[in-house]
């Protein structure tokens, strides 16, 4: 069969769910199954054979945290999106996720249609993002020191607008209306403020581990 | 240099009890024995002749009062055939007794002494005389006329005659170790009197300190002779002052040494006072007899009662076991140890070489007071010390309970807003999805609900169920993500009920009363102000808004719909609008339903601070 459609890897551990999330890509119009795994080990077998465009995590995984195949899907497969499966309320979860590279997240009581239609805003450079999250972002970025050390990403005063407008409860259209620019570019600022927090997090756990003396630079 | 340690050897001479030793003046010659002639007082003066009646007398001599004796003049023939080189000088050491007149005379002439003064000074003080001699003249002549009062007896001890340098040393040792020595314990002593003064101004209360004062300057009175050549006050009243003295010392140091064992003695207190007063009325000029005989009768009386005191007060320092008290009544025992001493060598019971002692004894008192001084100060920083010690250890011990106390509380405080959490979320269960899913059962059991409305129904139960848990999110008082939570969850049902929504939410302050109970209120409000647009209002559109007014935050839910019957506008309202104002009420909110043309707006008004929220009682909670 030829390699059409967005990839799918999914990795959750209650049957029911997993089962349902499988029917919605296979069935879903432009999105492929590459795989499902229902546990940590098998998640990694499954991310070293395949290589996704999307990968589905849930984080609570019985052989260990969904954040580790969050992380190791950005080392293997820079291009791939990861995206966390998470129940409706889980938002410090979520943030936990986005720090260790996720692109997005959905939440499991989503309806079918609903849930295909977010892989593919997902895959097309889109991220979703609640008011709660954005809020947290804009504290995430404040800056502590007058000075942000080097290498540490900062929000360019554009982001740090839209995450506003976002905490807000402005939906992409209206803030792309505000800002003048088109939705769809809204959705990728998001997406690249994801990506800013990553490496964000990356750089300070590294200089906290230098502090600590964990690390030798 | 060589003065000083002269003074030096003088002063270890004299504080060792010892006579002048001549070991230093090998030359000067020590006469033991001399000629004597007495002549009544009552003919005229003159030198008698060298032929005359005069018979060897040995010295020391001691003569003994004669009562109803007459004054005479007793001629002291001094010989010496050692040769001398050079000027020669006389030194006598000690002359004492009933005298009023000395004259010494050498080759018929009068010779000038180094004696000045009184007669009553002289009893402690030593002489020079400087001897002239003829040039080839090797063997020494002096005459000395002492005028005694028979009544009163006298002493003379060993004269020493040598070069004239030698005897001037000698003379001017004992004039270290008797007047110039005694000076500066005086005044020394009148020094730390000042300093004890110091204290008692700084402490008035501690009168032991002042007593102390005053001790040292009867100490000073005492001693007055050491410094002066003639009399202050006429010489009868500074004889008075003289002995009066020592008994308001004894008094003072007494009186001071009790406070220090902090006891009275009241009868003792008295005894001292008669004391004093027996004194200084026994001892008035001409009153009583001669001042050498009543002084010596109040020396006695003062020994006395110094011994019963003292024994008190020794007695005293042991039952106390208190070292400032027993040091103080060492240097008294000392003292009264060399009172008795120079009372025994003013009467010449003892030998008359000897020095008078009593004026050293101040080093005595001197010491114990510094002791004790020394002692309450060292105490005083170890108090401090140790309080500072005690007061940290205090402040840990007191910290500590009051963070035990703060644990307990916050504990308490945790509890109650566990329990509060509960009741409220049980109360949101209760009123919110319980009685919706209730009903809704009731209906499908009847057969009466078709699928869709179930849906809807459920539906409405999921976002009732996702605003509590947003309601928890915290937010830190940011009403406008509180706001925009509520449209990221209920935004969809609106765009899918065929509403517009306009958003628009400007920037807020935070409210720090916005805890998540107050934000479930508030998007429980704004939830039933949508659902009722959504169900009764047939609107196209919605506006939230919101706008600082009057130091409020105005949160606004416009529609275009039909308007309200004016009877729920006017507050009697359906069940749900009365649901808001209660809701409303219970943030300290204020809820305003408004008309518009066309439609309605709801206003939550809500207060920018404040008081802190009472408890809500549990049976509100199971009210409606």
């Amino acid at each position: 069969m030829a390699a059409t459609g967005i990839a799918v890897a999914l990795v959750e551990d209650d049957d029911k769910f997993r089962l349902a999330l499988c029917n919605v890509v296979s069935a879903a119009e432009g999105l492929r199954l590459l795989g499902a795994a229902a546990t940590l080990v098998e998640g990694r077998a499954l991310l070293a054979r395949e290589s996704p465009d999307v990968l589905l995590v849930d984080l609570e995984l019985p052989d260990g945290s969904g954040l580790a195949l969050i992380e190791e899907a950005r080392r293997q497969h820079p291009e791939c999106d990861a995206m966390v499966v998470t129940v409706f309320g889980d938002e410090r979860n979520v943030f936990r996720a986005l720090e260790a590279g996720a692109t997005g997240y959905l939440l499991k009581d989503m309806a079918g249609p609903e849930l295909a239609d977010h892989i593919r805003r997902l895959h097309a450079g889109g991220s979703p993002i609640s008011p709660v999250i954005a809020r947290q972002l804009l504290q995430r970025f404040q800056p502590i020191a007058p000075v942000p050390a080097s290498g540490v990403p900062a929000l360019s005063a554009r982001e740090q607008a839209v995450l506003e407008l976002i905490s807000k409860g402005f939906t992409f259209d209206e803030i792309a209306r505000l800002q003048e620019v088109s939705s769809h570019t809204v959705s990728t600022y998001v997406k690249r403020i994801y990506a800013k927090l990553q490496v964000r997090s990356k750089t300070e756990a590294v200089y906290e581990a230098t502090k600590l003396g964990l690390l030798r630079t | 240099m060589a003065l000083v340690a002269r003074c030096w050897w003088a002063a270890a001479l004299a504080l060792a009890g010892l006579a002048e030793a001549p070991a230093a003046a090998a030359q000067a010659v020590r006469i033991e024995t001399v000629e004597l002639l007495v002549v009544p007082a009552s003919g005229e003066f003159e030198v008698p002749a060298a032929d005359a009646a005069w018979s060897p007398v040995a010295l020391p001599e001691i003569v003994r009062h004669e009562p109803g004796g007459g004054p005479v003049w007793r001629w002291y023939r001094i010989r010496s055939d050692a040769s001398f080189e050079g000027p020669v000088g006389l030194y006598v050491p000690r002359l004492v007794g009933g005298i009023d007149g000395l004259r010494y005379f050498a080759g018929g002439q009068r010779l000038q002494t180094s004696r000045g003064g009184y007669g009553m000074s002289w009893w402690n003080r030593p002489e020079f005389v400087q001897i002239p001699r003829a040039p080839r003249e090797r063997s020494i002549e002096v005459l000395m006329a002492v005028r005694l009062d028979t009544r009163l007896g006298m002493g003379l001890a060993p004269v020493w005659v040598g070069p004239s340098e030698e005897a001037a040393t000698l003379y001017a040792r004992a004039e270290y170790a008797r007047v110039i020595l005694p000076q500066t314990i005086a005044l020394a002593l009148l020094m730390v009197g000042a300093l004890a003064a110091a204290y008692w101004l700084a402490r008035p209360r501690e009168v032991a300190y002042l007593l102390f004062a005053l001790a040292t300057v009867t100490w000073f009175v005492r001693t007055l002779h050491f410094w002066v050549d003639e009399p202050v006050v006429g010489e009868a009243w500074h004889v008075w002052l003289h002995v009066n003295a020592l008994t308001w010392l004894m008094a003072l140091v007494y009186a001071y040494a009790f406070r220090l064992l902090a006891r009275r003695f009241g009868w003792v207190e008295v005894t001292l006072l008669v004391l004093v007063v027996v004194v200084a009325v026994l001892t008035l000029p001409d009153a009583f007899g001669h001042p050498f005989v009543v002084s010596t009768i109040a020396y006695a009386l003062q020994s006395a009662i110094a011994v019963g005191v003292t024994v008190l007060i020794t007695l005293g320092a042991l039952q106390r076991r208190d070292p400032d008290v027993a040091v103080l009544a060492a240097s008294l025992w000392l003292n009264l140890a060399l009172g008795v001493h120079d009372l025994l060598l003013k009467e010449m019971l003892i030998d008359i070489e000897r020095v008078y002692l009593l004026p050293y004894g101040g080093v005595a008192i001197f010491a114990a007071f510094l002791y004790s001084a020394q002692r309450r100060f060292l105490a005083a920083i170890e108090g401090i010390e140790r309080s500072n010690v005690e007061l940290e250890a205090r402040v840990h011990e007191r910290s500590e309970q009051l963070q035990a106390a703060f644990a307990r509380l916050r504990g308490l405080e945790r509890e109650r807003a566990q329990a509060e959490e509960r009741q409220r979320l049980l109360r949101e269960m209760h009123d919110g999805l319980g009685s919706s899913l209730m009903s809704s059962l009731a209906l499908v059991e009847q057969g009466r609900m078709d699928i869709a409305s179930v849906s809807q129904v459920l539906r409405e139960c999921v976002d009732d169920l996702k605003l509590t848990m947003d309601s928890m999110e915290p937010i830190e008082g940011d009403l406008a993500t509180l706001l925009a939570t509520l449209r990221y969850r209920l935004g969809r049902r609106l765009e899918g009920a065929g509403l517009a929504l306009r958003w628009e939410v400007g920037d807020l302050p935070a409210l720090p009363w916005l805890d998540a109970a107050a934000a479930l209120q508030v998007l429980r409000i704004l939830q039933e102000a949508l659902a009722n647009v959504v169900k009764h209002a047939q609107a196209t559109s919605i506006t939230v808004s919101t706008v600082l007014e009057d130091g409020r935050v105005k949160v606004c839910v416009d529609d275009d719909g039909r308007g309200l019957p004016a009877a729920s506008a006017a507050g009697a309202g359906g069940r749900g609008l009365r649901n808001m104002r209660r809701r409303a009420e219970e943030i300290g909110a204020q809820l305003a339903i408004e008309p518009r043309q066309p439609g309605t707006r709801v206003a939550l008004l809500l207060p920018r601070e404040r008081e802190p929220r009472v408890t809500a009682s549990p049976d509100r909670a199971a009210g409606d």
